[in-house]
């Protein structure tokens, strides 16, 4: 029989009983929509995280003191003060494959303007600390090394700070107070926008490393330090060297664990790959449960059509239909019912990512691997699904069926 | 040339529960081309399951049916089908057309499981239609039609592939008298063509226009015999001679 026919045959089917073909399709519809939008959440989540790493730059390393493993249990950088910016300056000048090292210290604080106020992250650090996080001047300039030697109170001011304590006004040379300490401003940074983690990098005033440590915070620790490889290649290297040269100079016995942990950006790349891949498996199985019940459905469908068409199936039988062109007839319907919902549950799933993407700004990549997947899936949902209803018609009896009421 | 039909002390026993029933005892009959015959006898003496065997669509429990000189207890199911298809045209008293299905499309079933082109499928459609009178009814629906038209459709249906054989199993059983002789006049006219007819029916009217009676009573044949006078349905119609007791009964002339 013309397979042309069939799905003529088959559509007019499905069109005899609207309502119900169309709540059957809506177990596939939502179950492939649902694949589609979660694994474009996903995948969208992931590509993020990929190009903020990647804007980071690869070469980065970043030590924390304290090990990740001290007797078992993590302990939150910043609460064991084991880093000294000797060190930091030691990885910079010792270390062949260190082409920068800038140590760091953080505090939150309150910064206030001739009229405005805005609390923001203030990091302490070098004027290494702008090359290695790749990071330009939109107007005025760093401050020295000389402006770290004399703790001088000289600041450069994140986009967001500089928008939010002056407005369209130029900040160059104003005075800022933070913690009611006066700050000449030096420059403002180039806007780099939101990080992986959806914070505001904007958002940040830097200044000389000893100032905040002397004059704001009254501490002698540092909090971290960042450490560029001369190349991303250099990386790994750099990560050995810099960990045995801090063992020596803290003076660990072998054996005995770190009192710091050096961080790649390749390591970090990983782990927030690994975790939203593991997101996109997880959001893509809860959604294909649903295209299994989805499927379920036409399987109960399928099963009820069957029956009501019994005199159908014994009429066809009658004038010479063979059980393969019945069975034929029946999986055919099944599959164009899965098939419709797959086509709708695209739809869906596209129209769904994109309210996404619109409303609560979640970037979304809707490959078209995941498309193809969910068609071939609904599909072989269909035929599977289809098949125990359609061998059930083409295995009767062509007297039973007739007389059937 | 061997006949039509042959069959040879055929069973049929159904079982329901602990209870058998034979409805046939050892039916043998031969059936040459171009017979039309008519097959009387009361209820439940076995007269559909004698068509249901003879048209391929059940199996006897004993005896054997050769049709056409093929044996058809040793074939399989695709097989019959395919008898069915080619071989045999079925009618049905309550019609069995598929409902919300045009005739037209109704007349071109059989055609679709046979595979031929789909512009010959609707000149023979079409043909089959118009040698039932109904030319002009391609796309009604069924409930768009009167009884007696939708057994025109069915024996459409029937004769579409150009069957050998045509069964009808109380075809006018639904239909008033002047519509049965109607449906009888062109069984007649198919007869002509060559086409063997068997038909069942309650009423001897209707049997009339056969040139073979066979009897039936409690699955066995009570008589076999041809009919002596030839009537032709055509004729009656065009004398209006088709009032019977059916048609009187309750009704002002
Ligand atoms: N599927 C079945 N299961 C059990 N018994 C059956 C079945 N079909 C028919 N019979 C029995 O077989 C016998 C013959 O039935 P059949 O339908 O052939 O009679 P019939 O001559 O066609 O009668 P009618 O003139 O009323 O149509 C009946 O006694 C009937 O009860
Ligand atoms: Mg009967």
């Amino acid at each position: 029989m013309n397979l042309l026919i069939v799905f003529k045959i088959a559509g007019r089917a499905l069109a005899r009983n609207t309502m119900r073909s169309a709540l059957t399709m809506l177990g596939i519809i939502i179950g492939v929509g649902a694949v589609i939008a979660m694994v474009a959440v996903g995948q969208g989540a992931k590509a993020q995280v990929e190009a903020q790493i990647a804007s980071i730059g690869s070469n980065l390393l970043m030590v924390f003191p304290g090990s990740t493993t001290q007797g078992g249990v993590h302990a939150g950088s910043g609460t064991v003060t084991t880093l000294t910016e000797e060190d930091s300056r030691a990885i910079k000048k010792e270390l062949s494959s260190v082409w920068l090292s800038a140590p760091t210290v953080r505090t939150v604080a309150q910064v206030v303007s001739a009229n405005q106020n805005w609390s923001t992250a203030v990091t302490g650090s070098t004027p290494a600390f702008f090359p290695i996080r790749d990071w330009s001047f939109e107007s005025g300039s760093p401050f020295t090394q000389s402006d770290v030697d004399g703790a001088t109170k000289t600041a450069v001011l994140g986009k967001t700070v500089a928008n939010n304590l002056f407005g369209s006004r130029d900040p160059i040379g104003q005075i800022v107070r933070i913690r009611n300490v006066p700050f000449k401003v030096a420059g403002v940074l180039s806007p780099k926008g939101q990080s992986a983690m959806g914070q505001d990098q904007d958002d940040t005033v830097i200044i000389p490393f000893s100032t905040l440590q002397k004059r704001i915070m009254g501490v002698t620790n540092v909090g971290a330090i960042l450490v560029s490889a001369n190349s991303p290649l250099e990386a790994a290297v750099a990560q050995e060297q810099v960990r045995l040269l801090l063992r020596q100079r803290h003076h660990i016995p072998p054996g005995q664990d770190d009192d710091f942990t050096v961080r790649s950006m390749s390591d970090i790349a990983a782990a927030a790959e690994a975790s939203s891949s593991v997101m996109t498996l997880l959001l893509g199985s809860i959604a294909s449960v649903s295209l299994i019940v989805g499927g379920i459905g036409i399987m109960n469908i399928m099963l009820v059509s069957v029956t009501e068409r019994t005199r159908e199936i014994g009429i066809r039988m009658a004038v010479g239909a063979r059980g393969r062109d019945i069975l034929l007839q029946f999986l055919v319907e099944a599959v164009v019912l899965s098939l419709a919902g797959g086509i709708l549950g695209v739809i869906l799933g596209v129209v769904g990512s994109r309210i996404v993407s619109a409303f609560v700004h979640w970037p979304t990549i809707i490959s078209l691997s995941s498309i193809l997947l969910a068609f071939t899936f609904s599909i072989a949902i269909g035929v599977f699904f289809g098949l125990y209803p359609a061998r059930r018609a083409a295995s009767l009896d062509p007297i039973e069926a007739l007389r059937y009421e | 040339m061997p006949p039509l039909i042959q069959t040879e002390n055929l069973w049929k026993i159904y079982r329901t529960g602990e209870i058998e029933l034979a409805a046939l005892k050892g039916i043998s009959l031969s059936v040459t081309r171009a017979e039309f015959i008519a097959i009387m006898g009361p209820s439940g003496s076995g007269k559909s399951t004698l068509m249901h065997i003879l048209g391929c669509l059940d199996r006897p429990s004993r005896g054997r049916y050769l049709l056409d000189g093929v044996e058809i207890g040793g074939l399989k199911p695709n097989d019959l089908a395919r008898i069915r298809n080619q071989k045999i045209g079925f009618v049905f008293q309550g019609f069995n057309l598929l409902h919300r299905t045009t005739a037209i499309e109704n007349v071109e079933l059989p055609i679709l499981y046979d595979g031929l082109s789909v512009r010959e499928r609707a000149a023979r459609a079409g043909e089959a239609l118009e040698r039932v009178g109904l030319g002009d009814r391609r796309y009604h629906y069924p409930n768009q039609l009167s009884g007696g038209q939708q057994q025109r459709v069915a024996i459409a249906r029937a004769l579409v592939m150009r069957p050998q054989l045509i069964l009808a199993d109380e075809p006018t059983g639904n239909l008033d008298t002047r519509t049965s002789v109607e449906i009888m006049a062109l069984f007649q006219e198919l007869n002509r063509d060559g086409i063997t007819i068997m038909v069942v029916t309650h009423e001897p009217d209707v049997a009339r226009y056969a040139s073979r009676i066979i009897a039936f009573r409690d699955g066995i044949i009570r008589s076999d015999r041809p009919v002596s006078r030839h009537t032709d349905a055509k004729e009656v119609l065009s004398k209006g001679l088709f009032e019977s007791s059916k048609d009187a009964r309750g009704e002002v002339p």
